[in-house]
Formats: structure tokens, sequence, C-alpha cells
């Protein structure tokens, strides 16, 4: 196994050896060989295309009429034949015609047997007599059916039903009116109701507005107060705080803020009456300077007035005045002011009029005696104690003041914040608060007096409002439904259900009525004319019976004439004796035929039923007759139906001559039919396999071997034919070339090759 | 070394196998009738349904496709023989102009001459769409439109044979011209006695590849001849519908056969060629 496959490896493996020259030469060969094939082929394939290539007879399309040719063959036979009446039951005793025979008018055709016709005659009397009876019978007996007398029993019953009708229609008008008022009172009603809800709308929204605006007014006058105090407290508020400005901005430093009695002080300073005036002076003015710095410390000692004070004074002292004018108001503080100086001026005269006294009595060398002293002192003090009365809210606000704008310069915030505190309470004290509280109390309880008031007057308002919204719907209603009643569009349907039912009843009634007036009329119009009918029968019936006796009695009289004429019977025109279907001494069935035919002759073909669209009534056909060779003219007259082996008989009127009947002749017709612009020959119409009719065509193409004709298709329809040429409808021209013929089965595409015979 | 020798061969064949396929299906299916191929490949054009199949051999092997095409298909041989004097020209042609052309790059020295080879080389890659409207406006002007010289003059005029025969000629010695030029020949005996047999490689290629490029070309013809007698072979076969699948097979294998002789008569040259642009001096 090892070997085997060790030696496919080498061969496939290997080296490769150098191409030995016989490829190349071998290519070459092949390629010399390969173009000589091709060129044997080339002829090959061309003589092979000469004899495969189809040759074609072509023709070209043009204007032209279709011919039609019948002909074939016919009988003549006679047109009208004279029958000759036979009477069943009759024996034939002689027959002196033949068929075929021509006789002339009076000829004797055959004999009866008289006896035979005795009998028969007896018969036709008999049925004679008993026609004559019938017809008797038949003019007495006439009677007629029910008469017609139910319309007028319909006519009352209508009449009824129409008075019930009427009075159906005045209930209904009745109910109707009382609607009309109705709807009228119900309109004035809700005009007034409306009208009075509107008053009232209007009132309430009037009382409304009063009372809200009355209501506004008080809360207005209430938040006066309240807006006064807010704006007196941020005033107060806005004086501290331009007070701590002027104190962080002042250069002056502000001492540490003492309480003094100066009222103790004046006491502790108590005069001893007893000293000496010069001592007793000293104490005194040294009283006063402590009073004076303490007046100067209160400062409004010093003010006179406000406009004085805001002329001169820096801002701190700006800033205290306007504290003070918080405090008391500016008014009052002016006042304040003037009765402090003047309880200042009286201090000072006090103290001039002790220093009056104490410098007279220096003049006059006296001393002041110990009640003189105390006078002064006395007059003094209480001077001194009105001051300090008067000035009692002074030092007090003033005092913390001082506190304030000491603990501004040197306190810590938490201590300007107490001493701030301190100042705002004395400045807006308790009874200021309550004051303030008080007013807000009031202005809410205003406010909510007008809340309350608004509320409770807008749902009188919206009641109102409701009131009237529902007035007014009334009112429209009512309107509406009046307006409907001038325009007659109101539907009293709900309302007068019950007249309208009864009246509807009443129609009905009515027209029941009227409906079976009909009836009875049309049933008593047929009684009529079913008598009237009657009648008719029986008249006609009587007609009958007379034509039938009329009938009996020419039969009889012809029957009478025959036996007295011996049994003979004559030929009555003359002609041609058809038929004579007698045997002598034979009866007659019934069955028999015997005839004569008039001289005039028709001729009879048959045709098939595709040829029969090309005849018409009126046709000339030529006629030649069988033993003789000169044709004849005549015309086509009658055309029958396609019987079921599809032929149509047709036949011609032959003139005047004589003709054998029965003999054959053959005909012929000649048609032409209207100008076709495209007409081709029959054979080159060809069908497909989905019936549709086309022509090959023979066009130049373009190839590979240059220019050739090929076979092309062209769908054409198919108007009319006769038997060699077909009228067309098609796209072709006039110049293409129409296969109408080949020497092989070509079909569209193949090459062709055209040649003239 | 026989492993990596048997690993080479089995690869090349799996390659040529590949390569092969379509050219045997070629082949077999011209000896296939009408009912096998469509059986075969008729899905493919529209008759019935599934995929297409095909076989290595056929199962009904007939001549009938070479009948009708070689003898009821008169139309088949003009387009060959037109094949034939539009190409054959051509390449003579070609020989004619593009020898002395690129003798004289391989040899000459002289101004523009890079310049002129360069302009021959683009005028080589350029594809054929997008001279055609020049082409045609020219063809036209000259009033060579719907006639063979349509195809010819363009052919002999190309630059792919002056560049093929350029590189062979350029690989001939130099001393063997110079002493060529000592013994007294001339430039055109050194033409033809030297350069023409020294480059016989170059010039068979060139040949070759111009058949191969004429005889296959289907673009000049169709945008260039409007007359049906002047198409060559090459436009028979873009027409193929399943009644004519048998013969336009045959027809495959008839186009392809004088190529491929051809092919083969100058195959050793191309070999020489290819490896002698490779090889440098």
């Amino acid at each position: 196994m090892g070997k085997p496959l060790e030696y496919m490896i080498n061969l496939l493996t290997k080296e490769h050896q150098p191409e030995k020259s016989s490829l190349q030469a071998l290519a070459k060969r092949l390629l010399i060989g390969f173009f000589v094939l091709m060129l044997l082929l080339t002829v090959l394939s061309r003589a092979a295309d000469s004899v495969t290539v189809a040759k074609v007879r072509v023709s070209r399309m043009k204007s032209s009429v279709l011919n039609y040719e019948l002909s074939g063959d016919g009988t003549i036979e006679a047109e009208t034949e004279e029958y000759i009446k036979l009477y069943e039951g009759a024996r034939i005793q002689s027959i002196e015609g033949k068929p075929g025979q021509s006789v002339k008018e009076g000829d004797l055709l055959f004999t009866y047997d008289l006896q035979e016709l005795e009998a028969i005659a007896e018969d036709l009397r008999n049925e004679y007599t008993i026609l004559q009876l019938n017809y008797k019978i038949g003019r007495l007996s006439k009677e007629t059916l029910e008469s017609a007398n139910n319309e007028e029993a319909a006519e009352i019953a209508l009449r009824r039903a129409e008075f019930d009708l009427a009075l159906a229609k005045k209930d209904l008008d009745a109910a109707k009116n009382k609607i009309n008022e109705n709807i009228s009172d119900r309109l004035e009603t809700a005009k007034e109701n409306y009208t009075i809800a509107k008053e009232a709308y209007e009132t309430a929204l009037e009382d409304r507005e009063y009372a809200i605006n009355k209501g506004k007014l008080e809360l207005t006058k209430a938040e006066e107060p309240v807006e006064k105090y807010n704006k007196a407290r941020q005033e107060l508020e806005q004086a501290l705080r331009e007070y701590r400005q002027a104190v962080q901005s002042s250069s002056q430093k502000l001492p540490d803020p003492v309480e003094e009695d100066m009222l103790s002080s004046i006491d502790a300073a108590a005069l001893d009456l007893n000293i000496r005036d010069g001592d007793f002076y000293k104490s005194f003015v040294m009283i006063d300077d402590s009073y004076r710095s303490f007046l100067n410390t209160l400062f409004t000692g010093s003010v006179s007035s406000y406009a004085e004070a805001s002329s001169e004074l820096d801002a701190l002292s700006k800033a205290k005045v306007s504290i003070y004018k918080q405090y008391y108001g500016e008014k009052e503080y002016e006042k304040h002011a003037k009765e402090i100086q003047k309880a200042k001026n009286a201090l000072e005269r006090a103290k001039e009029d002790y220093l009056l006294t104490f410098l007279a009595t220096i003049e006059t060398g006296a001393v002041l005696t110990s009640a003189q002293k105390a006078a002064c002192m006395r007059t003094y003090q209480d001077l001194y104690d009105s001051l300090n009365e008067l000035t009692e809210k002074d030092q007090k606000l003033n005092m913390a003041l001082s506190t304030y704008g000491y603990a501004i310069q040197n306190k810590s915030e938490a201590e300007i914040e107490a001493s701030y505190q301190a100042l705002f309470t004395l400045l807006y004290d308790e009874e200021k608060q309550k004051e303030v509280k008080t007013a807000q109390e009031l202005l809410t309880e205003k406010q909510k007096d007008l809340a309350k008031l608004t509320s409770d007057w807008d749902r009188t308002v919206e009641k109102a409002e409701r009131e009237l919204y529902k007035a007014r719907e009334e009112y429209d209603l009512a309107e509406e439904e009046n307006n409907q009643l001038l325009n007659k569009t109101y539907d009293y349907s709900e309302e007068t259900r019950s007249a309208e039912s009864q009246l509807e009843a009443a129609r009905r009634s009515a027209e029941d009525a009227a409906d079976a007036l009909e009836q009875a009329r049309a049933n008593d119009g047929k009684i009529q004319a079913a008598n009237q009918t009657k009648e008719e029968i029986d008249q006609l019936n009587l007609e009958i019976r007379e034509l039938e006796l009329k009938e009996k009695e020419e039969a009889l009289s012809r029957m009478e004439e025959l036996i007295d004429a011996q049994g003979k019977v004559f030929a009555p025109v003359s002609g041609i004796l058809l038929r004579l279907e007698l045997s002598a001494g034979g009866k007659v069935t019934g069955t028999e035929k015997v005839s004569l035919s008039k001289e005039d002759y028709g001729f009879h073909f048959k045709v098939r039923e595709k040829e029969v669209k090309y005849l018409a009534i009126g046709d000339e056909v030529i006629i030649t007759p069988q033993n003789s060779r000169k044709g004849i003219t005549a015309n086509i007259d009658s055309i029958g139906m396609v019987d079921s082996q599809g032929m149509s008989e047709v036949s011609a009127a032959l003139p005047q001559g004589e003709y054998g009947e029965g003999s054959i002749a053959s005909y012929t017709i000649y048609k032409h039919s209207k100008q076709y612009h495209q007409t081709i020959p029959l054979q080159a119409i060809r069908m497909d396999a989905n019936q549709v009719n086309y022509v090959l065509v023979v066009r130049e193409s373009n190839t590979s071997l240059g220019n050739v004709l090929i076979a092309y298709r062209v769908n054409v329809n198919v108007l009319e034919k006769d038997f060699s040429t077909a009228a067309v409808e098609s796209s072709m021209g006039s110049r293409d070339e129409i296969i109408i013929s080949s020497n092989k089965n070509i079909e569209e595409g193949d090459r062709v090759r055209i040649y003239e015979e | 070394m026989k492993g990596r020798k048997l690993f080479s061969f089995v690869l090349l064949s799996l390659m040529v196998i590949i390569i092969w396929l379509p050219i045997w299906m070629m082949i077999t299916g011209s000896f296939m009738g009408l009912t096998e191929l469509t059986e075969r490949v008729g899905a493919v054009l529209g008759y019935g349904e599934g995929y297409a199949s095909w076989s290595l051999l056929p199962d009904y092997p007939t001549l009938k496709p070479y009948v009708e095409l070689l003898l009821d298909s008169p139309g088949f041989f003009p387009m060959f023989w037109n094949s034939c004097f539009q190409v054959i020209p051509g390449v003579l042609g070609q020989l004619l102009i593009a020898l002395p052309a690129a003798w004289s790059f391989a040899r000459f020295r002289f101004r523009g001459k890079h310049a002129l080879f360069l302009l021959y080389i683009v005028l080589m890659i350029m594809p054929f769409q997008v001279t055609m409207v020049s082409s045609y406006l020219v063809l036209d002007r000259l009033r060579l439109m719907n006639s063979h010289f349509a195809l010819i003059l363009p052919m002999i005029f190309s630059t792919f044979p002056v560049f093929i025969m350029e590189k062979s000629f350029q690989g001939i010695p130099l001393a063997l011209i110079e002493a060529a030029k000592i013994d007294g020949a001339g430039e055109l005996k050194i033409f033809l006695n030297i350069g023409i047999p020294m480059g016989t490689a170059g010039i068979i290629s060139a040949s070759v590849l111009g058949f191969l490029e004429g005889w296959n070309a289907v673009e000049q013809p169709i945008t260039f001849l409007r007359d049906k007698a002047l198409w060559p072979l090459s436009l028979y076969l873009p027409s193929i519908a399943i009644e004519k699948l048998g013969v336009a097979m045959v027809a495959s294998v008839i186009t392809m056969m004088p190529a491929l002789l051809f092919f083969l008569f100058g195959q050793r040259y191309i070999e020489d060629g290819i490896v002698a642009s490779g090889i440098k001096e």
C-alpha cells in the first residue's frame, strides 16, 4: 500500500520538465485546422440555409369589393293550388282525370257513387235540421247573473263615516285652541316673573354694592389709626437708628450716665439758715450751679423751640430732638419745651430775687434774717420741685438715651440691644401698645365683617341670579312655543293625542267606507260586465249556430247540386291536375287530396347557413332549367329560416311560362359587397391557438447575414370575406407584402425568400 | 521537501479546478439537449421553481446543439469572420506601428521620451468608457462609423503592445548592438536583424494579448457598429434564452477555441516575456 502511494506522490511532485515544442506546433496545426473547418462549415451552413429557407409568394393589400357567387340546383314548383273538396264517406264511381294532366275549366275529373251521395245528403239534411233547432233554442234561452245594488248601502256608510270624521276634526281644533290659549297665558306669566326676577336681581346688586362700599369705608377708617401707629413706630425706629448712627459717628465721648437725685442733693445741701449770708450765698449759688448742670444734662432746658434747635444742633442733638418729638409728639414737645423754659425762668427769677435781696443787704449793711433766707430757699425749692416734676419724664428718657449712647460706644452688642429695648419700651410704652393692639383688633374685626358681608351679599345675588335665569328659561320656552304657534309649526301631538287618535280612527273609517263604496261599485260593475259578457257570449253562440246553419245549408245545396249532376265532379279552373289521390270504387276517407295548380310557378332552392347572409329579398337569380340553355332571370321573394340541418329555403317567383312542375333547374346568384380599403387574399389569413386572425408580412431586417427578409406577424380583424378575398382591418400599409403561400410551414421570425412563378 | 511539493500541488490543483469548473460546465453543457438543460438550469431562467444544478457529465449527451449552430445557424459564421476581419488586421497593424515605437523607446534617447512614454502608459490604463465619446466623435468625423475600420484603426494604434515590446527590447544586450554597429550595421539593419529576432518573445506575447483583447471586445463593437452584419462573434452571446441555451454553450466553446489555440501557440513566448521583464541586467 505504501509503494503505490509513494509512486503517486512522486508522480505528482516530480520536477516540471520543459515543455517540448510539440504543444506549440500542435496548437498551430489546430488553429489552422480550426479556421479551415470554420470555412468549410460556413459554406455548408449557407448551402443548408438556402435549402431550408422557405420560399413564399406575396401579395399586397388593395382596395376592392367582395364578390359572392352562389350556385346550385333547385326545383320548379307551382305556387298556388286549387283544392277540390271531397266528401268523406262517399264512394268514387269512376276517375276520369290523371295527375299532371292539363285540364280546362269544366272538364270531368271523377264521379261519385250516387247512392252514397244521397245518403250523405240525407245526413246533411238531418244535421241542418238539428242546427236549426239549436239555433232556436239559443235564441230563446238568455239568463242574467245576480243584480248589482250594493253601491247604495256603501254610500250610506260612507256618509256616516264622513260625518264622524268632521266631528273628530272639530274636537281636535277645539283642543288646539285650548292649547293656544294656555301657551299665551304661560307666556304672559313667564314674562311677568322674568321682569320681577330681573328687578330683584338688579336691586340685590345695588344693595350689595352699597353694603360692600359701606363696609369698605369702615374698614378704611379702622385702617387709618393702625397705619398711623405703624407709621409712628417706624418713625421712632428710624429716629433711634439715626441716633445710633449719630453716636457712632460723633467724636464726643458720652459719659457713663449716673442717676442723680438732685432733689436729695439739694436737701442734702440744706442750708444752714444760721450761717452767714456770704456762706449762705455760696451754698445757694452752688446748689443753683448743680441744678443748672443737671438741667443742662436734661438738655430740654436749653431747647427753646424746635426751629432754634434744628438750626444750631449737631447730628447727635438732632437725633435726640427727633426722639423727643417722637416721644411727646411734635406740638406737645414744643409746648413742653416752653413750659420747661418758663419754669426755668421762674427758677432763675427766684435766684435773682435772692441775689437782689442779698445785694440790697450788702449795700445797706443789713443781714438777711433766717426767715428771709428760708423764704428764698422755699421759693427756690418750690420752683425747683415743679420744674423737676415737669422734667420727670425727660429725666427718664435722657437716662435711657445716655445709657444707650454709652452702650453703643463702649459696650457689647447684647448690651446695646438690651439698652435699646429699654429705651424703646420707654418710648413705646404699654399704653401706646395697647392702643395699637386695640386699633389692629378693630381693623381685623372690620375686615372679617366686610368679608362676611361680601359673602352674604354674594349669596343673595347668586340666588337672585338663579331666580332670574330660571325665569328667563321659562320665558324663552314660553316665547318659543308662542313663536311656533305663530309660525304654525307647533307640535300638538303630545297634547292632542286622544283627539288625534279619534280623528285618525274616524279618517280610517271614512277611508274604509270609501273603499267599500269603490268595491261595491266595482262589484256591481263586474256583475254588470259579467251579465253583458254572458249576453255577448249568448249572442256569439247564436251567430256560430247561424253560421253553422248557413254552412250546412251550403253544403246541402252543393250536395244537391252534385246529386243533380249525377255525382260528376268537374275542374273548377284551368290548370294542371296536380293531385288526384283517389281510386275508383274506393271510399273517401278524408286523407285524399285532389288539387289543381294555377298557372304561376316558383323556383325553390336551399342554401347553407353561411351563404344565407349574402342573400336578400329582391336579389336576382339566374335560373337555367334542365333542358334549356337559356337562363331565366327571377328575383328572390322569400328566404326561409335555417332548419335543423343548417339549410335555408329560398324561393323566387318565375315569370309566366310553361314549366315542368317539379322539374330541376340550376341557379346562379352574383353579389357584390361595398368597397373595402383593405382586402387581402383569403389564403393569407392565419389563426393562432387563441382564435386570433393574423397574417405574415415580409419585412427586411438587419441581421448578421445582412439585410434579410423575415416573416413578421400582423394581427388582423376580418370584417367580411367571400370565397377568395377577405376584407380586414389592420395596421398594415399598402406596401407591405403579405405572404399568401409558402413551400413549407413558416412562423413568425423565419427567414423567407420571395419568388415569383 | 516532498511534503511541501505535495501540498503545493494539491493547493494549485484546487485553484485550477475552481478556475476550470465554469469552462467544464460550458463544454459539458454544449453536449446537453434542451430538455436536460431546462431541467438543470431552467429555474434560473424563469422556467420552473427550485435551484439550478449541474453534473460532471451530461446524462444524455447529444451533438444536436452543434448541428444546430454549425449547420442551422448561418448567422453565426458572418459574425465569426467579422471577428477575424477585425482582429487579425488589427494585430498585424499593431505589429507594424508598435514595433518601431517600442524599439525607439527601448534604444534611443530623445527629448521628451519619458513624458511621451508616460503618456503612453496613461493612455494604456485609461478604460474604454473614458475615451468612448471622443473616439465616437473622431470616427464619425472621419466617416468610419459603422465599418470594420472603426474597430481596426483604434486597435492598430493601441499603446499596450508598445509597452510589452519595449520591455522585451530593453532585455537585448547592448554589447550585441554595439558589436553590430562596429560591423557597420545601420539602425534599420540592427532593428530588423537583431531587434526583431531577439525580441520575438515580446512581439508574440504582445500579439497574443492583442488578439485576445480584440477577440473578446464587446463595448467597441456595440458602440461603433450599427449594422448587425458587421458585428463580431463576441456579440453573438449576449442574448441567451432557455430555448437557445444549448446553442449558446456551443457558441461559447467555438468562440473560445481560437483564443485558446492562439494562446497555447504563444504561451511559451508570453512566459518568457514575463520572466524577462522581471530580470534586471
